[in-house]
């Protein structure tokens, strides 16, 4: 029997909003006793990324963030204040980073395609509270000024097979592109095993250039639920479905309905040879069309001797021309897939940090009709870096290794 | 670390010929936004839209080489709009005769009489609101 209390159980297993990874990947550490607990976890990938082709382009900039909690018990149950911030408005310049098949991002009053776009410098701001109904039920309340309702997987950021890769997945606006929405309400109940959730939240997405969320035509004008199971230790399964209002600024969408599935594995630190993964399978429903935009992403990492770290993602995604800013030259929707490995390497460690030395290659799939646009049916992206991540709890290392 | 960041590679404006023009797009000269997904006309008022064109690695044409080049919009239906275009600033102004809640589209036509190159970008959806 668990003998942690319900209510940090619950909050051990959370990504940064309220979504929950498997217990062996938990973001806190899980108290038995119940004194206030502090969880900080960062990364600073110094990046080199090119994409090759007729769309070639390159940067060297810096994806970052840094992830603090705080949780201890407040009257009968336990309260949690989290923040998430990035310096990438500074590091990462407009339009960001190159990365080919990207949804296309406004700049300097056209639309971009290829590129990773910096986040703002506040992904999370936000409060929980969690009650306890008995040894086997508690109930929660998460609000946030930024933060990730309960609408699709555990943000890539935060997934542990993801957690030596720096870029971003062609999904991520099918899948988790709403974990840093400007105002969120979550109403949340679980046992030890199951989890279920509905937010309302704010669907607008951040303006070009903007450093902090806009709140100027706030409103809670999109909602969410997701169910997830966390059967064992290693293991999570998730559920969700939602509608996200029309969008504008930085991710121009109809309003969309957002449904998929998840599942999470992450192995515990110890061992010589760690493994994570990640499956997820949703889709887009524009309520313009109401024709299905799927997406589905396999990630999976290995940790060897925790001082080397293997990793992969391969996805298909079902792109608009309009996410490609190519409405009128090429079909409406057009099936686009990317298989990337990479490995990152310890150069340096301490007591909190260390330091990784990685890189990442990449090989998109597109169809006929992107080929004059890219140059091929194979283009190709790349990314070496120098990573220093630093942290209290292992969810800021490749799963397995400490730092 | 911010004197570690670097542009990325500039998209910059090119001069080139039709030929090599692969992609447009629709930008609202009044408001400056991006109207290529979806154009909102508003009885009786007429809209002015630029018409950017792009090479397919994404550069942005400044000027076409083989200019000067024929410009001509079409509507569906084609009760659904009229358009006055300006061949030089590739500008048209849209002025909407359907009644309002209908949807439509419309498409770009360009024709180099010095390249014989002919090019069609569309359909773009507009609706009367």
């Amino acid at each position: 029997m668990d003998s942690v209390p319900i209510t940090a159980r619950t909050l051990a297993r959370r990504a940064g909003g309220t979504a929950w990874l498997p217990d062996a990947a938990g973001m806190q550490p899980p108290v038995e006793t119940g004194g206030w607990v502090g969880a900080v976890h960062g990364s600073v990938f110094v990046q080199y990324a090119a994409t090759a082709g007729t769309r070639a382009a390159e940067q060297v900039g810096s994806v970052n963030w840094i992830d603090g909690t705080l949780t201890g018990p407040v009257g009968p149950g336990r309260l949690s204040l989290g923040l998430m911030a990035s310096a990438e408005p500074w590091t990462l310049p407009a339009p960001g980073a190159p990365e080919l098949l990207q949804v296309a991002v406004p700049d300097q009053g056209v639309l971009i395609a290829d590129r990773q776009p910096p986040h703002l410098a506040l992904m999370n701001l936000s409060t929980a509270y969690l009650a306890p109904l008995g040894p086997n039920l508690v109930a929660g309340v998460f609000l946030a000024a930024v933060g990730d309702p309960a609408l699709g997987p555990p943000v890539y950021l935060h997934r542990p097979a993801a957690s030596a890769d720096p870029t971003l997945p062609l999904g991520h606006h099918t899948e988790d592109a709403t974990h840093a929405s400007a105002g969120v309400a979550t109403l949340e109940l679980a046992t030890r095993r199951v989890h279920l959730e509905g937010s309302v939240f704010n669907g607008a997405h951040a303006n070009p250039g903007d450093v902090l969320p806009d709140y100027s035509s706030a409103s809670l004008d999109s909602w969410g639920i997701r169910a997830t199971i966390n059967p064992a230790m290693r293991s999570s399964f998730a559920a969700w479905y939602g509608y996200v209002a029309a969008g504008t600024g930085l991710h121009v969408h109809d309003a969309q309905h957002r449904a998929g599935i998840s599942w999470l594995y992450a192995e515990p630190m110890q061992g010589a040879r760690v493994w994570a993964a990640s499956v997820i399978a949703g889709a887009n429903i524009p309520t313009a069309t109401g024709r299905l935009l799927p997406a589905a992403l396999i990630e999976a990492s290995c940790t060897l001797g925790q001082a080397t770290t293997l990793f992969s993602r391969v996805e298909y995604v079902r792109r608009t021309a309009a996410e490609l800013a190519l409405i009128g030259s090429v079909p409406s929707e057009l099936n686009v897939g990317a298989a990337g490995v990479g490995a990152s390497r310890r150069v340096k460690r301490g007591a909190f940090w260390s330091v990784w030395l990685g890189g990442r290659g990449t090989i998109d799939v597109v169809p006929a009709a992107l080929e004059p646009f890219y140059g091929s049916r194979r283009p190709l992206n790349a990314v070496v870096y120098l990573a220093v991540r630093a942290g209290n709890h292992h969810s800021s290392m490749p799963v397995g290794t400490a730092p | 670390m911010v004197a570690l960041a670097c542009k990325a590679t500039a998209p910059g404006p090119v001069d080139a010929p039709l030929a090599q023009v692969a992609s447009v797009q629709l930008i609202d000269a009044a408001t400056g936004n991006n109207v290529t997904s979806h154009l909102a006309l508003y009885p009786p008022y007429s809209s002015q839209v630029y018409v950017h064109l792009f090479e397919a690695g994404g550069q942005q044409i400044a000027a076409l080489t083989d200019a000067p080049v024929a410009f001509g919009v079409t509507f569906s239906p084609s009760s659904l709009a009229t358009a006055i275009t300006d061949s030089v600033l590739l500008s048209v102004v849209v002025t909407p005769t359907a009644a309002s809640n209908t949807p439509g589209t419309w498409s770009i036509h360009l024709h180099s009489a010095a390249s014989m190159t002919d090019k069609v970008f569309g359909p773009f959806n507009v609706l009367i609101h």
